[in-house]
């Protein structure tokens, strides 16, 4: 008697910490989203509403006849297509190498590559600018996605992790079968390698459109802005019209919302393979 | 050396060729780029005129340079509660949706939602919500009577503000430990079980030990990544008031794309790099004493 009555208290205050924890968690988007639909005046009542009396769908509409919102979109899309597609493929060559391939200082390399986790992006921000600079790369997205075809090392780790769990007899036989390392990459290993080429793609694509300071540093025009650029001048232009900035926020969140309600299983898959196996 | 048969030396070969686009990116972006910056970092340089050469005087300014002082003690406090924190509320929210708790996709689901949401957007957000007239963070405390300080424009409360906004994160690294805890074998409790161990003693001695590895892991990622936080400072506060959020990375970009003092920023670039390279280097070798590894301690 006394232990389920303890059990069931036990539920409720578990249930109550959770219930509460999704509400805090819940609560800044919540304020996101019906700011957005709010129109100006109501913005600034006190005390604030929690629930908008008058609905203001405009503010949506304003943002794209503001700014380009469209092209912003496009842009961005535009460079997580060769960014996700070429850090993708060549980390998924790479961790193969690694995870398949025997070759003298394997294992130091691929040390070397964790190590390089541990190198700040600043640190090497100057001599890369400078790089691109002397190339005429600026404003260009040539910055932002040309390092991606030369492999990512969390993604290669990825990858890696992914490729030592299949058994080795399917590499040799398909090279016995004198297929070359290549096909066998191509046509064995890749087709059966669809679930971490999806979470390295995903994250990859989060990457890129929610990247501020690559494009900041390197695009300086207005009709080259990506996504992030557009809602930070956005915000040059208009720093009170909360309702407006809002309506761009959720906006600009719009793609990573989609990815993570269709997606998130797999996401959380790959969480768990880097974090827990690592 | 010892002789590699035919089919060893094709193996060996093709595995050279395939790890080639990242030892090409190494080259370039990593070791060529790292020597470039210490070059740089010894040379006064604006990118108009040409760089001239002036030894270790940008280091000595560097540490006769209040700001950089400021920033580096501003980040650490910064990297020094919101890693802990955040992995102590991560932890938590594992325990709890580990007590078998009906729904737990859904709970999951909302927790780890927000991780996966970052840039300028998330932190106009938080601008907002962190609006000390109209905002919904001081509407929820006047609830309560509390009356809510000025956050993100108050010099006390700037820093605190965004390590409250990094924590709503953390369901990020509750993934991971949830991943971890369904992990830890049932004989071990069991085990404990049989021998009378309490809760409390089943925890510590259980579920803590296990789970240090993925809490070390985290650790060392969190602090990575702490030490590099740039958009929520640049966007949502500037790195004020009075330079209360001026995060280490806000002034190394201030330095080199707003003042164009290129040889400055390389050298406090190199700094950052040492100051992480010290700090991942404590924390491995602390780990010897607290992070047990099942295995017996392959770490590969």
């Amino acid at each position: 008697m006394t232990t389920s009555r303890r059990n069931l208290l036990s539920r409720i205050v578990i249930y109550g910490i959770l219930t509460i924890g999704a509400v805090i968690v819940c609560a800044p988007l919540w304020w996101m989203i019906t700011t957005s639909v709010k129109p100006l005046a109501d913005v600034f009542l006190f005390p604030p509403e929690i629930i908008p009396s008058r609905f203001r769908w405009d503010n949506y509409a304003d943002v794209f006849r503001l700014l380009p919102f469209g092209r912003y979109f496009l842009n961005t899309l535009l460079i997580a297509v060769f960014a996700v597609a070429g850090s993708s493929f060549s980390s998924a060559l790479v961790g193969y190498g690694f995870a398949k391939l025997r070759f003298p200082g394997s294992q130091a390399l691929f040390m070397l590559m964790l190590g390089t986790i541990m190198i700040p992006y600043y640190t090497t921000l100057v001599p890369q600018f400078i790089m691109y600079r002397t190339f005429g790369w600026l404003n260009t997205y040539l910055p932002l996605i040309v390092p991606s075809f030369f492999g990512t090392p969390f993604y290669i780790f990825l990858y890696r992790q992914f490729f030592r769990n299949i058994p080795r007899d399917y590499n040799e036989a398909a090279i016995i079968d004198g297929c070359g390392y290549w096909r066998t990459f191509i046509r064995v290993i890749l087709p059966m390698s669809i679930p971490v080429v999806n979470v390295v793609a995903i994250y990859a694509f989060n990457g890129v459109w929610n990247d501020f300071l690559g494009p900041l540093i390197y695009i300086n025009s207005e009709k080259q802005r990506t996504i992030q650029l557009g809602i930070n001048a956005l915000r040059g232009l208009h720093t009170v019209e909360w309702g407006l900035l809002m309506a761009a926020s959720v906006i600009a969140l719009v793609p990573t919302v989609l990815i993570f309600f269709f997606l998130q299983r797999k996401m959380i898959q790959g969480v768990v393979v880097s974090g827990v196996k690592g | 050396m010892t002789a590699m048969g035919k089919l060893e030396k094709r193996e060996a070969l093709a595995g050279y060729l395939f790890i080639l686009p990242w030892v090409c990116g190494f080259l370039v972006f990593v070791l060529f780029s790292l020597v470039m910056a210490f070059y740089t970092s010894l040379t006064d340089w604006n990118l108009l005129s040409p760089a001239r050469w002036v030894g270790f005087a940008n280091y000595n300014a560097v540490l006769h340079d209040d700001l950089f002082w400021k920033s580096l003690r501003v980040t650490l406090i910064y990297v020094c509660t919101s890693v802990p924190l955040g992995i102590a509320l991560g932890f938590s929210m594992a325990l709890l949706l580990n007590q078998k708790v009906r729904g737990l996709s859904f709970w999951r689901l909302v927790y780890y939602f927000p991780a996966v949401l970052s840039g300028v957007a998330v932190s106009l957000m938080w601008i907002w919500v962190f609006n000390p007239d109209f905002g919904i963070v001081n509407l929820a405390l006047s609830l309560f009577g509390i009356p809510g300080p000025g956050w993100i424009a108050d010099t006390h409360w700037a820093l605190p503000s965004i390590v409250v906004m990094s924590l709503w994160g953390a369901g990020g690294g509750m993934i991971i430990y949830l991943a971890g805890l369904q992990g830890i074998p049932t004989e071990l409790y069991e085990a404990a079980q049989i021998d009378g161990a309490s809760v409390w003693k089943k925890f510590s001695f259980i579920t803590v030990p296990m789970m240090t590895p993925v809490i070390f892991f985290n650790l060392i990622m969190g602090a990575i990544s702490g030490f590099q936080v740039f958009t929520e400072a640049y966007v949502i506060t500037g790195g004020g008031p009075d330079n209360a959020t001026l995060m280490y990375g806000l002034y190394l970009y201030m330095n080199a794309f707003k003042y164009f003092k290129m040889g400055y920023a390389s050298a406090l670039a190199w700094i950052l790099f040492l100051i992480i390279l010290a700090i991942t280097s404590l924390l491995f070798a602390t780990s010897r004493r607290w992070v047990f590894y099942a295995d017996g301690g392959d770490r590969s």
